[in-house]
């Protein structure tokens, strides 16, 4: 490698500096210091006991309120007076938080009982596979990142996480940077150079337009295609803001000798986020629910996504045509909406593809991936909204069709899974809707007793998640319940309205053409007639509407 | 009056000039060159083997730190200055790649990077000059091409929903109704006039022969306070014999109620109780529904009397049973059988 004779430009300069140094080393800026809190640096050390102490103090400030809400609650509020109401809500919860409990009983099964066994039988794989590097005979890896105007401190701490990775590893690798700007290139070949790796670790790049991610990463597997991978290598596939734990590689790789029908896998994720107070907690608290959720997933060997920020594929799958394409060109069929070219969600098209031949996937619980998370606007409200508007227009857009793939291909623990999502986005919307119509009709006091309810379940299920993480905050019970009422109305949203797509950092936007007025007052119909559905049905339930004892048609 | 500043590139430079020393060779002739860009260089230098618009090869050394690239092209020669001495020359029929080195190249020397003989040869083996892939048209539901299939689709998808948001507003519109504007109560009974056979003094309850249904005059029941002192008691009305609140044996005091009669003569009606508010909204002849409990149809029934006034102990000061409450009487249009009597039912006012 040599450097050119003339001189970079200062711009250049500073950014190659500024990102350099600001990888780990800046312990004054909270994304910075998360990431070395992951890393495990002296900086990181600091910031976990402070963060600790942040969180046992909301959690005591939680417990506190909570106390304060059964002590000086009204006597009536023991005794509703409206059974329906205890009925009503009670059956929700019921229903919610029994599916809850499967997931977590089941998560615990994977977690403690089936995959420590996997594991075992790997770490037995794992050292003949070693023998195999020094023979020349390892799996090769292809790490794929796709980067687009991502901070240079992430960049540099992914790309360097990435190579240090690549070195920790026996076998060959090649990091595939799919990027668009020429300044991403230089700082990474700069990082690189620096990282000075062997050999058996190359370096390719591939830059396109700016025309979104699917297309970014088509043109990487085409890449990797071209480079005549084994059938049986890896294929990495990460978002550019994703950092590899050490010994990511060699704790996952082994999978794919130990199960040779295995198509891909993916693992924990917790976020550094560089964000406000809720932003943060919000972020892992998200993080740790996926975790029982994918545990959970995990022992029926169907996930119900290949996650874009960290996945790994059979080199077979991955540089598959059809693999590729699904990756390029998705789309969906709907019935007023039109044909609808999907813009996001390529890790659910890759999932799709996996689920419709019935390949098996497997969830990695004990490695685990960081991501550094940027909120796409100023202010959790806005930031989380724009957040689940993308993430929830992704499922919602591929779960139809799975679903439509039926329980005998999929199997019904997954089937029902997805149906479950869609339910998901209603039941929630049902106890606030209650109590408000109770307190319409009945009492006030049923939005006391509808808070106590509130405060003591999420508790309960935030409790439940120090299952799966060493410590929780007591801003994740008023989260949990932000996420549950505010998300299932952003999916009820995003759900009638399918062809709204946005990359949050690219502000590539795509709507369905045509007369948009129409198309947006059809979404606006349907979605006002199914929530004006639910808010009747819940007052006919409730007695804030009756019907007459015998219907006037009849 | 002309601009005391202004960019060369504006008046006739189509490219940057780049003031970074690369060679030329012309003929066999090393220069280096003064300054030079996409579109040509310029060398401050004599040469005398080539005159302005003579066309001719040169090669092009890029120096980097450990190789040197050469590039062959074609140039045209612009001008030949002896006094300075200068000459420029353009390039010309520069090939896509050729230019995309030259771009990548100029980058690398502005910024420093570290370029690669590998990286080299990726730029020059790249075709930048691709088309853009043709991708499906994005959704338009409303575009000509549309197949009918779908549009009619469309169509009855919206006509069902349009028919659901309508049958869904007509039972809001008739649950608003029944939870805000019928009069309903639970507080009901059916009822007859009642007639109480009092003691006329203490004494034992002694019951005569039981008759379904006793007339007028027809004797009820004995009081005998000793065996020189009785009373017979004989029925008011055309009656039934409905309860007895002193059994037949027991002592019963003075005035206390021994019988209690029900009157056989009169239709069963239907007395309901009311908040005044809600009976305020009902008339006289208005018509009711009348649910008796395990009977699915209701009986159809009239209102025959509404009773504002409440009892005595209300107007003596005391609080009546039940407050504000007003009495409603109804007749149903089929009576009921006796058996009825005293059954709880809910009434609905239409």
């Amino acid at each position: 490698m040599m450097r050119a004779v003339a001189g970079g430009t200062p711009g250049s300069d500073a950014r190659d500096r500024r990102g350099s140094e600001g990888i780990f080393a800046d312990s004054g800026r909270t994304g910075s210091t998360e990431v070395a809190a992951a890393t495990g640096s002296r900086a990181g050390d600091r910031s976990r006991a402070v963060g600790l102490r942040e969180r046992r103090v909301y959690l005591l400030l939680y417990l506190l309120g909570l106390a304060a809400l059964f002590v000086n609650a009204p006597a009536e509020v023991w005794d509703p007076a409206a059974r329906e109401f205890v009925i009503i809500v009670g059956l929700v919860g019921l229903w919610r938080y029994g599916w809850g409990s499967v997931h977590l009983i089941r998560s615990l099964i994977y977690r403690r009982r089936v995959f420590p066994r996997w594991r075992r039988a790997a770490e037995l794989l794992a050292g003949d596979s070693a023998a195999g590097a020094v023979e020349g005979t390892a799996d090769r890896v292809f790490l794929i990142i796709t980067s687009f105007r991502i901070r240079a401190e992430t960049t540099a701490a992914v790309y360097r996480a990435a190579v240090e990775e690549a070195m920790r590893y026996g076998g060959p690798v090649t990091i595939v940077a799919s990027i668009v700007e020429l300044a991403d290139q230089r700082f990474i070949k700069a990082i690189f150079a620096k990282l000075r790796p062997p050999e058996r670790v190359r370096l390719v790049f591939v830059r396109l337009g700016p025309q979104g991610k699917r297309d970014a990463l088509a043109a990487a597997l085409r890449a990797v295609a071209r480079m005549r991978p084994r059938p049986d290598d890896a294929v990495v596939v990460m978002d550019g803001d994703s950092l590899l734990s050490p010994g990511t590689l060699a704790r996952c790789l082994p999978f794919l000798r130990l199960m040779p029908d295995l198509a891909g896998l993916t693992t924990d994720e917790d976020a550094v986020t560089d964000g406000g107070l809720l932003m943060r907690h919000w972020h892992r608290l998200r993080f740790a629910q996926r975790h029982v959720l994918m545990s959970s997933l995990g022992l029926s060997r169907r996930l119900l996504v290949m996650t874009g920020r960290m996945s790994l594929y059979r080199a077979s799958i991955a540089t598959d045509p059809d693999f590729i394409d699904i990756v390029r060109n998705d789309a969906l069929d709907h019935w007023r909406l039109g044909r609808i070219t999907f813009l996001t969600g390529e890790d659910k098209s890759t999932w799709f593809w996996l689920l419709e031949r019935g390949l098996p996937m497997l969830y990695v619980p004990d490695v685990k991936i960081w991501t550094i998370e940027e909120p796409p606007a100023p202010g959790f409200l806005r930031g989380s909204t724009q957040l689940m508007l993308r993430w929830f227009g992704n499922m919602l857009r591929s779960s139809g069709r799975a679903i439509e793939l039926g329980p005998r291909r999929i199997g019904l623990f997954t089937w029902w899974c997805l149906i479950d999502q869609r339910l998901s986005m209603w039941t929630p919307l049902i106890g606030p809707t209650a109590a408000l119509l109770f307190a319409f009709a009945v009492s006030p006091l049923f939005l006391y007793t509808y808070a106590l309810w509130v405060a003591t379940t999420r508790l309960v299920l935030t409790l439940g998640l120090l299952t799966v993480r060493e410590r929780v905050s007591g801003l994740y019970p008023p989260l949990l319940y932000y996420t549950q009422v505010y998300g299932a109305l952003v999916k009820t949203y995003v759900l009638f309205r399918l062809d709204r797509q946005r990359w949050t950092r690219q502000n590539i936007a795509r709507h369905a053409a045509g007369d948009r007025r129409w198309h947006e007052i059809g979404s606006t119909f349907v979605h006002t007639l199914a929530l004006a559905t639910l808010v009747v049905v819940v007052a006919f339930l409730t007695g804030a509407l009756e019907l007459p004892p015998r219907l006037p048609i009849s | 009056m002309q601009a005391q500043i202004a960019h060369e590139t504006e008046i006739h430079r189509q490219h940057i000039r780049l003031r970074i020393p690369i060679g030329v060779e012309i003929d066999s002739t090393r220069f280096v060159t003064d300054d030079w860009s996409l579109g040509g260089f310029g060398v401050a230098a004599e040469i005398t083997s080539r005159q302005p618009g003579e066309r001719f090869p040169a090669r092009l050394f890029f120096p980097f730190e450990d190789f040197e690239i050469v590039l062959h092209v074609d140039c045209q020669m612009v001008y030949v200055d002896r006094e300075l001495p200068r000459f420029g020359c353009r390039f010309i029929g520069l090939s896509k790649g050729q230019l995309d080195l030259f771009r990548y190249l100029v980058d690398a020397y502005l910024s420093g990077e570290i370029v690669s003989a590998g990286d080299v040869l990726a730029i020059a083996a790249r075709d930048n000059g691709a088309e853009l892939r043709v991708r499906t048209p994005i959704a338009d539901p409303f575009a000509e091409e549309e197949g009918f299939g779908r549009r009619l689709k469309r169509a009855l998808g919206y006509t069902l929903l349009l028919l659901a948001a309508l049958g869904l507003a007509g039972l809001v519109a008739v649950g608003v109704r029944e939870r805000f504007f019928v009069v309903k109560t639970e507080d009901a009974v059916i009822w007859v006039p009642l007639a109480e056979v009092r003691a006329p003094f203490g004494g034992k309850v002694e019951a005569m022969p039981r008759r379904d249904i006793y007339t007028p005059g027809d004797p009820v029941v004995r009081i005998r306070a000793s065996e020189a002192r009785t009373a017979v008691l004989e029925s008011p009305c055309e009656c039934v014999l409905l309860e007895w609140p002193v059994p037949p044996g027991q002592y019963a005091r003075t005035g206390e109620t021994v019988a209690v009669m029900a009157a056989a003569d009169r239709p069963l009606l239907v007395r309901a109780r009311l908040p005044v508010d809600k009976a305020a909204r009902l008339e006289i002849g208005q018509r009711a529904e009348v649910y008796v409990p395990g009977r699915g149809e209701p009986v159809l029934a009239q209102i025959e009397r509404i009773d504002f006034k409440p009892g005595l102990e209300a107007l003596n000061g005391r609080p009546a049973d039940g407050g504000r409450y007003a009495r409603v009487v109804l007749r149903p249009d089929r009576p009921f059988d006796f058996d009825d009597l005293g059954t709880l039912v809910r009434v609905r006012f239409l």
